[in-house]
């Protein structure tokens, strides 16, 4: 099994601690309203977060919108300030860091916009914007900076001419392509890539996800991997958390989750997948109830006001905690025992047939061996 | 198509050819497109990336920048009225956010960074929304419909929302917003763009029920821009197929799926992954760059079955069907 396969070219390499760790994260925002914009309430976007990422290792982080992805992304790089809770970086909490090393670390963190205009200044050209972090962060001269950006635009489906655009003349697909090729060009070692493959075609998907698996085997990357496709989470991440309204409701090996998904969250995404049928109506079945909001959260569990198992004096009573049920298995749900495995959603989210891009384009999408050294 | 047909479709664009001119070259964005969407049909319009979905969509509404870009042919109708004659200031006051709505691809730069959520919503109603067919304006009524808007495309604390500015925002909520935003004027003609990129499936799911829902109440008609084949499944009526500035095929969606026609369409929809199939097959190549693109048909490189006449002879339309368009050398 592919996942199988990945894992276990690191497996030899046994980390002493992660390399990247994050440990009770919170990050509040304050919430205004009135006349005076006065400060009402705190919006808790996320909401205690701790996850163990190991090098080499994709770890998918799926959930509903709103749920707090892209401000966990955000945070663990740095554009936010955490409420509470610390992140550590090979073993370095990254709050107690001088600037000088704090830089070099985090040059290795980097993190991939999921609006991929916010990432470009609009007076430059693509060749520019591309070039600008590799001219602030390395010593490389101009033309090897170049030779390296021409790789990877190459690599990710697109030509030198797109170099010369600015971003208004390029479609959506493009941008998003050149905005992972920037981040790339800069040789990260973790990548957080918030919804990395939105709004391009299957076509397109594919060549990107066959490019960050290479990557990822030819320099050991790691991925956090920010999605709301499950079919590209399976593909993609030996593990995977699911989160809702701030916090990991269920997280474990992706095959485990999604084969046997313990918390009703996670089934409820799972059904909640389009099929290729047209005309015959889609599954309906879908999470009812008010939508959930970070203002006001329900008494004890979170997801009690939405769960269809919901239980009176046991859900409303208290707050789950994360609790193993397999190995590296674990969900935050009193009722998980009750939840038996469904083949049904497994034959759902189906496969992408990764392999078979593979073994077709071969060699030919790796990116120069140079970049190695 | 026969002649009534045509004229009950309440967009109709027909042979348009849309031209960048840049300083790498002239960019053929756009060559013969012909579509057209019934009233209170949904139109899907599906390619590969970079493909000229979002430049047909906004050559429609007018928002393409000349220059760099020139509609070089083509007509555009909006039931009676050629849109391609309309002044700027007539597109702006007449059709486009009011008549015609954008729900675009892009869902940071569409708002407003330094106002609310909650004016911006507020804006359409009173600069759009008066004309629109012949509703009454009753006060008070505007802040209901905005907040019912919110609810429908299931966004947490609808009063909440509007007091927050862009930025405050998630991606998928962002997204949310400009739906109801486009929904709100009531149009009659909603181009959604890649509408649920951001959207994970639970609430892509409901989105999606609520653009059926809201077609059915108002009557409005959708061109519907996606990239993903079960979104199509899920929400469209017909679906035209686009390859390099071209149509390639356009088919009600069943009988697309069922038995597509064009090399193309046939390559696409077996990258599509299920649950039966356990891979994919990836389109070799790439698209070609918009420059100096063959005469032909543009996907000769990468057809399978391709003829020698394709090379250097523009595909006509063949009808394999009544209601099925198809433009490809094989079957003409
Ligand atoms: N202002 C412009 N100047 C030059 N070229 C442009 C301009 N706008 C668009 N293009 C080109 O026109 C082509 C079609 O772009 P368009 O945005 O319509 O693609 P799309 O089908 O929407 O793709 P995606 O799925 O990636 O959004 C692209 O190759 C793009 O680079
Ligand atoms: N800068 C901010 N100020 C105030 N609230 C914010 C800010 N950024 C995000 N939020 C709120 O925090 C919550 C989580 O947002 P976040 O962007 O992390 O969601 P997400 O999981 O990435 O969703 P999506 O899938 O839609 O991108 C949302 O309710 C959002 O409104
Ligand atoms: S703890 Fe109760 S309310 Fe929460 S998910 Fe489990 S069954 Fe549902
Ligand atoms: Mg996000
Ligand atoms: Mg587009």
């Amino acid at each position: 099994m592919r996942i199988t396969r990945f894992s276990a070219i690191f497996l030899d390499e046994a980390m002493t601690s992660p390399l990247l760790e994050i440990r009770a994260l919170k990050r509040y925002f304050p919430v205004r309203s009135g006349l005076l914009h006065r400060i009402t309430g705190l919006l808790r976007a996320v909401d205690g977060v701790s996850l163990e990422v190991n090098a080499g290792e994709v770890i998918g982080i799926v959930g509903e919108s709103g749920c707090g992805k892209t401000t966990l992304g955000k945070t663990v790089q740095g554009i936010y300030r955490p409420t509470a809770g610390e992140i550590f970086l090979e073993g370095k909490p990254l709050s107690r860091l001088p600037a000088k090393d704090l830089r070099r670390l985090g040059l290795s963190l980097q993190y991939v916009h999921q609006d991929p205009l916010a990432s470009f200044d609009p007076w430059w050209p693509m060749a520019r914007s591309l070039d600008e972090p590799l001219r602030a962060h390395t010593d490389l001269p101009w033309s090897e900076r170049m030779e390296r950006v021409v790789r990877i635009v190459k690599a990710v489906g697109l030509d030198t001419e797109h170099l010369e655009c600015f971003p208004h003349e390029l479609s959506g697909g493009q941008l998003r392509r050149l905005t992972l090729a920037r981040v790339l060009a800069l040789n990260p070692r973790v990548l957080i890539l918030d919804e990395p493959t939105a709004s391009l075609d299957v076509s397109v998907q594919a060549r990107i996800l066959k490019l960050l698996s290479d990557l990822r085997s030819e320099f050991k990357l790691t991925y956090v991997f920010i999605s709301h496709d499950l079919r590209i989470v399976r593909i993609m991440c030996d593990r995977v958390a699911v989160m809702y309204l701030g916090k990991v409701v269920e997280i474990g090996p992706t095959e485990a989750v999604l084969r046997d998904p313990r918390h009703p969250y996670t089934r409820a995404l799972l059904a909640a997948i389009p099929r290729l049928s047209p005309g015959e109506p889609q599954d309906e079945n879908l999470l009812e109830g008010e939508p959930p909001s970070p203002l006001f959260l329900p008494q004890g569990c979170r997801f009690s006001s939405r769960c269809p198992l919901f239980q009176e004096g046991l859900c409303n009573a208290s707050e789950p905690a994360l609790s193993p049920i397999g190995p590296g298995h674990e969900a935050a749900c009193f009722r998980s025992a009750e939840l038996s495995t469904s083949e049904e959603t497994v034959a759902r989210v189906g496969g992408f047939g990764l392999e078979k891009a593979e073994k077709r384009e071969g060699s030919k999408m790796r990116i120069g061996e140079s970049d190695a050294s | 198509m026969n002649r009534t047909a045509e004229e009950s479709h309440l967009l109709r664009i027909k042979n348009l050819a849309l031209e960048f001119h840049t300083e790498r070259g002239v960019v053929q964005a756009l060559d013969g497109v012909n579509l057209a969407v019934a009233k209170g049909e949904v139109l899907g319009l599906v390619g590969e990336s970079g493909c000229g979905k979002t430049v047909t969509g906004r050559s429609v509404l007018g928002l393409i920048p000349c220059p760099p870009g020139r509609i070089v042919r083509g007509e555009i109708w909006l039931d009676q009225e050629n849109l391609m004659t309309l002044s700027q200031e007539n597109l702006r006051s007449r059709v486009r956010g009011s008549r015609i709505t954008l729900v675009p691809q892009d869902t940071l730069g569409p708002l407003n960074p330094v106002h609310t959520v909650g004016t911006q919503m507020g804006d359409i109603l009173k600069y759009k929304g008066r004309s629109r067919n012949g509703r009454p304006n009753r006060p008070g009524s505007d802040h209901q419909e905005i907040l019912d808007l919110l609810r429908a495309v299931h966004l947490p604390d609808p009063d909440k929302i509007l007091a927050k500015y862009p930025a405050e925002l998630s991606g998928g909520q962002r997204q949310r917003i400009l739906i109801a935003m486009a929904f709100l004027p009531r149009p009659e003609l909603i181009i959604a763009d890649e509408p649920t990129t951001a959207l994970d499936v639970t609430v892509q799911a409901q989105i999606l029920k609520i653009f059926r829902d809201l077609v059915a109440r108002d009557g409005c008609s959708v061109l519907f821009i996606t990239h993903d084949m079960g979104v199509v499944a899920a929400i469209c009526d017909r679906v035209s197929v686009m390859y390099a500035g071209q149509i390639a095929e356009t088919a009600p969606v069943r009988k697309l799926f069922e038995s597509p026609r064009h090399p193309y369409t046939v390559k696409l929809l077996d990258s599509v992954p299920s649950p039966e199939k356990k891979e994919i097959s990836q389109i070799p190549g790439t698209v070609p760059t918009l420059i100096n693109i063959n005469k032909g048909c543009r996907f000769y490189d990468r057809c399978p079955q391709r003829l020698d006449r394709c090379r250097d002879h523009k595909p006509g339309l063949t009808q394999a069907d009544e209601d099925h368009a198809v433009f490809c050398h094989l079957f003409g």
